[in-house]
């Protein structure tokens, strides 16, 4: 379903929405009548025939007409009239009793390159009443009537304006690009910032040749940039998009999917109009469909509004909001069914609005990269902070095999063995070198096989039996010894439960099974006064053994956050089950 | 002498108490073993001992519970512990010795040896005395004593911030275990000597020292001029 409603959305970028009104006055025309000119007209109507006299040549059904007599006064013939028109209006035609003044080239000539709007003078040979005919085109540019010199003025100010705005387009843009790029050479590994800084650098770029399309006769600059800016701002709009939806975690696979299909039509619809045409004719439509789905996006957005509120995509949802006000202004506008100020149709103030969501697309960026440089000090800190907890366990582990509590207790007992039973005593010595070998081979390691594992637990079961005077054995269930496992984690419950198992004189029989592949259950007797608590599961909090944290970390570094650890007495023993997967 | 020697390890136990009756022969009249915290502890509320050799690390719970206990009472206690970090925490709750393991026979017999020597220790690092208040037990820093007063087979704490305290220990076994500014100058008074403002001789060979808040206590014959030495110097 999303990449149908995607495919639609891309349609809608590219088709024409508008259909032509019925009827027309003059303001639906975009005529705007200038003062000084008006002084001079004592009469004012509009003509409801479509048909002008003679009709025009190039007719075409369903484009207006619109013919009026302007009556001068005495006098009138000293005015310097004239009409103010967008050199690529392609649609207007203007006579003057039955005379076409403009255009001046002949249908089906180049073209003037530049859009710059011309002043075409307004011929007032003398006192009487002219008739004028205006023929509507369809990209609807306002026709501006007045004396001479107020339309040199207002085209000097048009041009300064023009300038002003696209210079100021193209500097927001490059300042976006140079930001970015900046970002990406100071954290070469977040290439989002490159990918930015080539977008808006595009954006410079096209606002460049929207500059020289405006004011030049360049044929590269007139004839690609339509098209050009059209597919560009399309992909833009879509990559916005992408963006955002990115920002609440929606499926994504639905755009990309309606983006190729879009992308295939447009490139076929290409193929069969040539772009002017195509651009001219759907340029609205594109802006309606941006419309559309960046209100759609927007009411997703405000439903997930708690999930957006959390990170940064409130600052997408305001550029969204900016960019859909500003865009619905211009449309109404363009349209006629709203007066905005600012709306010339040569600099649209969409491409504002544009700027202010590259803006928020900008900002959430840094936002994230920022946030994504906290998450990324804080997890370093945490494999710090488990890696040297990893090793100090590891120390602290060897520490106790080899300093006061098990060297010298294991030595005090040998001196016992050697004034008690001096013919067993070598063998005590004997069989605490081989654990300290052993040890000492498997500590550093990450894994160890379960016979080295096993063979580990059975030298320490031999020593506790010299010590503890008690008859230890290890009972293996499925274990094949080929089986690897992280070193040391059975021999510490082992030690776990000879300290807190029987004490004397007894037969101590402890018990691994293995359930499964990397499924274990350990089992050992316990003694005299040993707690009877209930199953633990892991990540309990209580206080616990050195052990206990030695197992858990072990676990999590092996197999971080892929392991359990249940253990807990029942039925007179004290049971640990565990498990992990291997990634 | 009555010991009680408590060890987890039978081994060890069994030598420790083997070691004992070789070295005091005769003079060991009642030897008693344990092996876990709760057995000594009632074999202690029952049949208070002269010594206690304790192991700090029984079963994986901490002798240090029991150590606060032991030397709130009326006993000496030697600690026989591989964990040779607890040393120093162990002295200043006022053992008489700290054994680490492994040790021989001569260690052991050296340390058996204080409890019947009536010199003391001249490096004692005890800071707290315990004393047993009900069914808690009190630690008192010996930086606030003024003076121990003996009572029998007690003795009584006076000291600068709380009401005067009985403590199990007779006045000659804390003395053993007192740090050397704790002078004995009375038979019947131990006194910190960093309160002592003056010493004063009255008629009759009657000696006294004062202390800073004004307080005199009675200084034996013969111990005046050893006093009076250590204080002029």
């Amino acid at each position: 379903m999303a990449s149908i409603r995607y495919f639609l959305f891309g349609m809608a970028l590219l088709s024409h929405p508008f259909g032509y009104a019925a009827d027309h006055s003059l303001a639906d025309l975009g005529i705007d009548l200038a003062v000084p000119l008006e002084a001079h007209a004592v009469a004012w109507w509009i003509d409801s025939g479509w048909q002008t006299d003679p009709p025009p040549a190039t007719g075409e059904a369903g484009v207006p007409h619109l013919r009026f007599v302007l009556s001068t006064s005495p006098g009138a013939s000293d005015i310097q009239a004239g009409v103010l028109v967008d050199p690529l209006d392609e649609g207007l035609t203007l006579y003057v009793d039955e005379v076409r003044i403009w255009p001046r080239h002949v249908r089906g000539d180049k073209l003037p390159g530049h859009r710059l709007p011309e002043v075409v003078p307004f011929p007032l040979r003398q006192e009487g009443s002219w008739v004028r005919v205006i023929r509507d085109g369809p990209s609807r540019e306002k026709v501006r009537f007045g004396a001479l010199s107020d339309l040199f003025g207002e085209r000097a100010r048009l041009s300064h304006w023009a300038t002003v705005h696209q210079m100021g387009l193209t500097g927001m843009f490059l300042s976006f690009c140079f930001l970015h790029l900046a970002m990406f050479l100071f954290q070469p590994a977040a290439r989002f910032h490159l990918h930015f800084s080539l977008f808006t650098g595009c954006c410079a770029a096209l606002c460049c040749l929207r500059f020289q399309h405006y004011f030049t006769d360049d044929p590269l600059a007139n004839h690609l940039l339509p098209g050009l800016q059209y597919f560009f701002l399309w992909g833009s709009v879509m990559a916005i998009l992408a963006f955002a939806q990115a920002s609440v975690e929606a499926e994504r696979r639905g755009l990309w999917i309606g983006c190729c299909l879009t992308g295939a039509t447009a490139v076929a619809l290409l193929a069969l109009w040539p772009a002017e045409i195509w651009v001219q004719r759907w340029g609205q439509g594109f802006l309606l469909g941006c419309m559309l789905e960046l209100g759609r996006c927007g009411v997703e957005m405000a439903r997930r509004r708690h999930q957006i509120l959390a990170g940064s995509g409130w600052i997408l949802c305001l550029g969204l909001t900016l960019f859909l006000a500003v865009g619905a202004c211009d449309i109404l506008a363009e349209i006629g069914l709203f007066a905005w100020p600012w709306h010339f149709a040569a600099f649209p103030t969409v491409l504002y609005g544009f700027v202010g969501l590259v803006l928020a697309v900008s900002i959430s960026l840094a936002r994230s990269a920022a946030r994504a440089q906290a998450d990324l000090s804080t997890h370093a800190g945490h494999i710090d902070r488990l890696t040297s907890s990893v090793e100090r366990l590891q120390l602290e582990l060897q520490k106790k095999q080899i300093q006061p509590h098990y060297l010298m207790n294991s030595l005090t007992a040998s001196m016992a063995w050697f004034e008690t039973h001096p013919e067993e005593a070598p063998d005590f010595i004997e069989a605490l070198a081989e654990e300290f070998s052993l040890f000492r081979r498997m500590c550093a390691k990450s894994s160890v096989k379960m016979e080295d594992e096993l063979a580990l637990c059975r030298r320490h079961l031999r020593i506790m039996a010299f010590r503890r005077k008690n008859r230890y054995r290890l009972d293996c269930e499925g274990i094949s010894g080929e089986e690897s496992v992280p070193p040391t984690l059975f021999h510490t419950l082992i030690e776990n439960g000879i300290t807190h198992g029987p004490n004397q004189d007894r037969e101590v029989v402890f018990r691994l099974c293995k359930i499964a592949k990397n499924h274990y259950r350990f089992s050992a007797p316990l003694g005299e006064g040993s707690p009877g608590e209930a199953p633990t599961e892991s990540g309990d909090t209580r206080s616990e053994g050195l052990g206990l944290q030695y197992i858990k970390t072990r676990l999590e570094e092996c197999y971080p956050g892929n392991w359990s650890l249940i253990s807990g007495p029942s039925s007179g023993r004290w049971h640990t089950e565990l498990s992990w997967c291997e990634a | 002498m009555h010991i009680l020697v408590v060890e987890d390890e039978p081994v060890i136990r069994e030598r420790n108490a083997r070691l004992c009756k070789d070295i005091l022969g005769d003079d060991l009249t009642r030897m008693h073993t344990a092996e876990s915290l709760p057995e000594a502890q009632q074999w202690l509320e029952r049949h208070p001992p002269d010594l206690l050799l304790l192991d700090l690390d029984l079963a994986g719970k901490d002798g240090f519970a029991l150590l606060k206990q032991a030397v709130a009472g009326a006993f000496h206690t030697i600690i026989i512990s591989a964990n040779t970090q607890f040393a120093l925490q162990a002295f200043e709750f006022g053992v008489l010795d700290f054994i680490a393991k492994p040790f021989g026979k001569k260690r052991l017999e050296a340390a058996l040896s204080r409890v019947s020597d009536r010199r003391r220790s001249v490096c004692s690092h005890t800071k707290y005395l315990a004393v047993k208040q009900g069914s808690r037990l009190a630690l008192v820093s010996l930086d606030t004593i003024r003076y121990i007063q003996g009572a029998g087979p007690y003795s009584e704490l006076y000291s600068s911030d709380a009401a005067p305290m009985l403590h199990d220990k007779s006045l000659e076994r804390l003395e053993k275990v007192l740090p050397p500014n704790f002078e004995r100058i009375h038979k019947s008074y131990i006194v910190n000597m960093n309160v002592v403002e003056s010493l004063i001789s009255g008629r009759g060979s009657r000696y006294a020292a004062v202390l800073r808040n004004g307080e005199r206590l009675p200084i034996g014959r013969t111990r005046y001029k050893q006093l009076k030495q250590r204080f002029d110097g």
